[in-house]
């Protein structure tokens, strides 16, 4: 072990002390610690400012965008056309935030809510090796029409996403809502969701 | 001694002002860093801390390999810590804090598209790098005398993007404990994607980078200020592309063809920096081998060093070979001596580099430092 005298040379952990010559260059000072600190919070004025400055604009012009068959939606904050990824046909949209895709279908329709649901699981099963389905529940679309929802993962060999399914009939159009993101992502975008399918129009 | 002994031990550290200032902002952003852990850990404390003991894991074992980089000057653990202090607590709150409101500034001025496909290219590479950077400089102000070779600026910037790798690695497991319903599935996919997969190309790498070049500017002083400037800028540059290129959208089609492709994409993104980092690495270490060889030229052959020491002494493979082997003839207790003997021996060239003369007092010392250490291992046996 560490003789006194020896101290502090034996330092296994850490390097030991050194010997440095003494001058100006070890000196304190604070004028380099001030120009850092004046740096970090001039950075950080810089980039609210910035924020701030252009709060008022917004590029992003969230208009209703006709699905079809009289159904209208319209795109939250943030969500932009995902027609180059994703190819949903005529009298449909297709949308994509974060990572997370969304389309509008409407058709002409004479059947129920569950039957729709029926039909759009069917199309989902094809797509998948395996899909766990839960419950669907009775929710509201576009202000007061009801419609069904549920939540579906789907199992392949390469990707595994969530899905949030949601259709509604009236006066004859049914509207099919699909949401699909990879495993967790969808609850980020859950509001955005939400208030789209309630800002819907649909035909009465 | 008096006049020409200054360290970096902690009360040393504590008369510089950069200190006092690292202190206030390690107090008030620990504030907003522990009221975020302590948020975590009340809301699922199981995925906390399997976080925690994952990160430990991994962290451990790359900040001792980062340490060892330098085997000639081992870092003073106390300036480690400031590293990774720096990087996991104050980096990362004023990154997080301007990254936010930079994103807010970009989602005013581009398109919502561009903004979610190019957002974190732009704006964390620019925030990131420059926090962690300005931790490099508050080191350098704390103790000057730390940095005397390109390795020092390469293990202290690994260290800083360790510490901020770490955290927000913590982030994201949260993040992801909380999206997938609070299992710990959330976290263990995150573990794989974010540290088995892709750890290697991630703050360790940029802020290595940054670090290499920041020492070679503070080092380098006999070369043009124009020559030092320019491998700093260029260096500074190469971190924030290293970063932006990781963060970028590029190779995203190829990333969704299966695992393969996407452990491939990960790699074709990361591994030329990696390489790039490596490489600068290997010269800092050339340079200090080269260093260590001409500051022990007087004291090789001497009492204190002999030839065949030396050329120990300057290969880890060699030093690691004759602890293992003088532990198995002569026991533990004779390993821990030779240990200390060699680190003592090792120290000589660093006294060398500092003093003006060979006779120096503090040169002496060190010198019987190390015949005593000698003495007490023939003593062993």
């Amino acid at each position: 072990m560490n003789q006194p005298g020896d101290s502090p040379i034996y330092v296994v952990r850490g390097a030991p002390p050194r010997p440095v010559p003494g001058g100006r260059s070890t000196r304190p000072s604070w004028r380099g610690p001030l120009i850092v600190v004046a740096i970090m919070f001039g950075w950080m004025v810089f980039t609210f400012a910035l924020a701030a400055i252009a709060a008022p604009n917004d590029p992003n012009v969230e208009a209703p965008t006709p699905v079809g068959l009289g159904v209208v939606v319209t795109p939250a904050d943030g969500w932009y056309d995902a027609g180059d990824d994703w190819e949903v046909g005529p009298d449909a949209i297709a949308l994509q935030k974060s990572g997370v895709y969304l389309a509008f279908w409407a058709s002409s329709y004479g059947g129920t809510n569950e039957s729709l649901l029926d039909e759009q699981l069917g199309y989902l099963k094809e797509d998948f090796d395996s899909i766990r389905v839960l419950p669907a529940s009775s929710t509201t679309v576009a202000g007061d029409v009801v419609a069904l929802a549920t939540l579906v993962t789907g199992v392949s060999e390469y990707w595994s996403p969530e899905n949030e399914l949601v259709v509604a009939v009236s006066r004859g159009v049914g509207v099919v809502m699909l949401a699909t993101a990879p495993s967790g992502q969808l609850a980020r975008v859950q509001g955005d969701i939400d208030a789209m399918l309630d800002d819907m129009v649909m035909p009465r | 001694m008096k006049g020409y002994v200054t360290t970096a031990a902690p009360s040393r550290l504590a008369r510089q002002p950069a200190f006092w200032l690292f202190a206030a902002l390690l107090v008030n952003c620990f504030l907003l860093v522990g009221l975020e852990q302590v948020s975590y850990l009340a809301a699922y404390p199981g995925a906390w801390l399997l976080s925690i003991i994952l990160l430990a894991a991994t962290a451990i074992p790359a900040a001792l390999i980062i340490y060892r980089f330098d085997h000639f000057e081992p870092e003073p653990a106390s300036m480690i810590a400031v590293a990774l202090l720096w990087g996991g607590v104050i980096a990362l709150t004023f990154g997080g804090i301007t990254n936010s409101w930079f994103l807010t500034f970009l989602q005013h001025v581009m398109p919502a598209g561009q903004v979610d496909a190019w957002g974190a290219a732009i704006v964390a590479p620019i925030n990131e790098e420059l926090y962690k950077g300005l931790g490099l400089v508050i080191m350098y102000l704390m103790a000057r005398s730390e940095f005397d070779s390109v390795m020092d600026g390469l293990v202290y910037g690994a260290m800083i993007g360790l510490g901020f790798q770490v955290m927000e690695n913590v982030q994201y497991f949260m993040l992801a404990t909380d999206e997938s319903g609070g299992g710990p599935g959330g976290v263990v996919g995150m573990f794989f994607l974010r540290v088995v997969v892709s750890g290697l190309y991630s703050h360790m790498l940029f802020t290595g980078l940054m670090g290499f070049g920041f020492a070679y500017y503070v080092t380098q002083r006999g070369r043009a200020a124009a020559h030092r400037v320019g491998v700093f800028v260029l260096c500074g540059v190469l971190a924030w592309a290293a970063h932006f290129v990781w963060n970028s959208p590029w190779l995203e089609r190829l990333m969704s063809q299966g695992s393969g492709a996407f452990v491939m994409a990960l790699i074709i993104k990361g591994l030329p920096f990696l390489v790039l980092l490596v490489l600068m690495a290997v010269f800092a270490r050339r340079r200090e081998s080269q260093a260590f060889a001409r500051l022990m030229a007087g004291e090789v052959g001497s009492d204190a060093v002999s030839m065949e020491e030396f050329e120990i002494l300057r290969s880890g493979r060699k030093r690691r070979a004759t602890l293992r082997s003088m532990k198995q003839t002569k026991g533990p207790a004779a390993r821990t001596v030779l240990k200390q003997l060699m680190r003592a021996q090792m120290n000589l060239a660093l006294f060398q580099s500092k003093v003006a003369s060979d006779d120096d007092p503090a040169l002496e010392a060190q010198r019987d430092v190390v015949r005593r250490l000698r003495a007490r291992l023939a003593a062993l046996g």
